[in-house]
């Protein structure tokens, strides 16, 4: 059983790499490293900006403290055929499981230091910054953290003992608001024993019942969908959200299509594009984005510099729509001139910047409301061809 | 002639397939291509549509290559493949659209010529369907719709017989009975030959990437020196010769 955790393991970790290097592109990493940097300052200037020691701080701190504790759930790597598979070995899982809560404290261990961390210069506040207090956190968190692994573990033998993780959390408050408000230690001390306490309880839990080998499937498979489902924001996961919705109400611009020969490839790829869920989802992502991007922006030029670059990440990202019906063998035999597959994706992708740039450049006026933002919205629209013709279209796989 | 094959060589990547194939399927003519799994059936087929380069020789349809006219050579052919694949993003009806377009056609007139078709496969109230709901029959009614709408000269179908059930195989045999009567010709890959011999003007018959024998059923009797053999005799003699 240790053997098929480890095989699990590594399967799972090597498709969920795959997806983690799509997710963090090199794009999405700059923009994340820009927002956490805008986010630590503002943080500082916030906890510099704090006068004395307000009366709000202590229940703040306690409940960013107790609102952290449920992340991280119980990754057992469960599938449906183990119902079948593994029934016979399911009283012999112990082993498995303890390896699977030892990986799932990963996450929770890595949350909590960075929280702990975090709220350490603001439970300070308006007195002396020890680091006592610091480190008797991170014990007080990552204890009652594990406590609500074990609970998750134990629910999947006895089912009730999921509610015992609402009185984690609670109990979590309780504990750091008292702390915070009478002497830390001893009280933080009286937590850990606490929370030790339960983790005791379940293994005395376990010890008496059995694995409900279907309860710890469908919520295995609960977890891995909200995983999916969160990639799913950022690239095409198999099986999910990549299919067509017919979109009735968007007819009107479909039926814009003449339908003559010359305009075959545009009567497809404008379904393509209004009809995926990949490039219908993106596009409306980028352009919803792009508006509070541009509404960030304290200046005209900023704002056109946002128009160009999400300009140049729809456009990019809308590439791979040119050779959508590669696989599909009428692209190729149509007696239509294979040159206007090109140029019916150039002019669509240019129609689809031009409504983004429009958009993003209204943004911009209505925010700063001077001449200079409607000369950048014109700006805007006339980079979008010269992107489209002299640079997208190039890049189109033959 | 509809098709004219000279010393076709050809294939996939550095491997070649085909060696020396000349066959030829003349106006007005059913013609079965025959042969093994592997015996370079869709090899030839990708080759005439334009899939695949042939490496020497030529392949004519309506007098020109591809290389020479490809608009008109397009225009002669239209195509039934052996495995259904549609765009996921039309409905049933903007398939049939899309394929007027393509060929030029007027659409009032083609959707008038298309409706007894639609009625025999039951496809008329399906209009509004994607691909993802339709069943693996539906997808190849499609495909055989779309196909015989044309005003196309040479029709090649890859396998027509798996995947329809024997009203549809039926119906099928009719469209290709009124095109043959408007003078066009149809080239279909088979194994079933109990069909095909019935269906078929002539036959090539294929093996090892090789024409082995052409001709009408009398023409392959004769040959091969067997009277009232049916066409699945004298595979089995060939095929039995190749093992030899």
């Amino acid at each position: 059983m240790d053997k098929l955790w480890q095989t699990r393991l590594r399967r799972h970790q090597k498709n969920q790499a795959k997806y983690l290097q799509r997710v963090f592109n090199d794009h999405f990493v700059l923009v994340l490293l820009v927002m956490f940097g805008a986010l630590l300052y503002a943080y500082s200037n916030f906890v510099r900006g704090i006068v004395g020691r307000p009366i709000w701080v202590s229940p703040v701190v306690a409940l960013i403290c107790a609102a952290t504790i449920p992340l991280g759930r119980l990754a057992t790597l469960f599938v449906p055929a183990d119902a079948t598979f593994l029934l016979p070995q399911a009283g012999k899982m112990r082993g498995y499981l303890n390896q699977a809560r030892r990986y799932s404290m990963m996450l929770p261990a890595v949350v909590q230091l960075a929280v702990s961390i975090a709220v350490w210069p603001l439970m300070t506040v308006g007195g002396n910054p020890n680091v006592a207090l610091m480190v008797a956190l991170i014990i007080l968190q990552l204890t009652v953290a594990y406590a609500n692994m074990s609970v998750q573990l134990t629910s999947i033998f006895v089912p009730r003992w999921s509610r015992v993780r609402v009185w984690l959390v609670a109990g979590d408050f309780v504990i750091v608001l008292l702390g915070l408000t009478t002497w830390f230690l001893p009280v933080a001390l009286l937590g850990v024993i606490l929370a030790a306490g339960v983790t005791y309880r379940t293994v005395a839990a376990r010890n008496r019942a059995q694995l409900d080998l279907l309860t710890a499937i469908k919520r295995e498979g609960a977890r891995m969908a909200t995983i999916y489902r969160f990639y799913n924001l950022f690239t095409d996961v198999p099986g999910l959200g990549g299919g067509v919705r017919r979109r009735l109400y968007l007819d009107f611009l479909v039926n814009k299509v003449r339908p003559v020969q010359g305009n075959t490839w545009m009567y497809l790829l404008v379904r393509g594009l209004l009809r995926s869920q990949e490039y219908f989802g993106l596009c409306v992502r980028l352009i919803i984005v792009g508006m509070i991007a541009t509404w960030l922006c304290p200046t005209w030029w900023l704002a056109l510099l946002v128009n160009a670059g999400f300009s140049y990440l729809l456009g990019y990202q809308l590439l791979p729509l040119a050779t959508r019906y590669r696989d599909v063998v009428f692209t190729h035999i149509y007696p239509v001139d294979p040159a206007l597959r090109k140029q019916a994706w150039s002019k669509l992708v240019t129609i689809v910047l031009l409504v983004q740039a429009v958009l993003l450049g209204l943004t911009a006026i209505v925010h700063v409301p001077e001449l200079m933002s409607a000369a950048a919205l014109l700006l805007g629209c006339i980079f979008v061809p010269v992107l489209v013709r002299g640079y997208l279209t190039r890049r189109i796989a033959d | 002639m509809s098709l004219e094959i000279n010393a076709l060589s050809g294939g996939y990547g550095q491997v070649p397939v085909l060696h020396d194939v000349t066959f030829s399927v003349p106006d007005g003519q059913v013609v079965g291509l025959i042969g093994l799994n592997g015996a370079g059936k869709s090899t030839t087929i990708k080759h005439i549509i334009g899939l695949l380069k042939p490496r020497s020789g030529s392949i004519k349809v309506g007098g020109v290559t591809l290389a020479s006219d490809e608009n008109t050579y397009r225009q002669n052919l239209a195509y039934v493949p052996e495995t259904p694949v549609l765009y996921p993003d039309l409905t049933l009806r903007e398939h049939l659209e899309l394929t007027m377009m393509a060929y030029g056609l007027d659409q009032k007139q083609a959707l008038a010529d298309l409706e007894p078709m639609l009625e025999k496969f039951r496809l008329q109230n399906k209009l509004n369907w994607f691909p993802d709901n339709f069943s693996k029959g539906m997808n190849q009614k499609v495909m055989i719709a779309s196909a015989f709408m044309t005003h196309a000269k040479l029709f090649i179908i890859d396998e027509p017989f798996t995947g329809l059930d024997p009203l549809a195989i039926h119906d099928l045999l009719d469209l290709v009975r009124v095109k043959k009567a408007e003078g066009a010709s149809v080239l279909m890959s088979t194994h079933v030959l109990a069909t095909a011999e019935t269906a078929a003007d002539s036959f090539v018959l294929l093996g090892d990437g090789q024409v082995k024998a052409t001709g009408t059923l009398d023409e392959l009797r004769a040959k091969l020196h067997i009277a009232d053999a049916s066409l699945d005799d004298i595979y089995m003699a060939m095929t039995g010769e190749e093992g030899r």
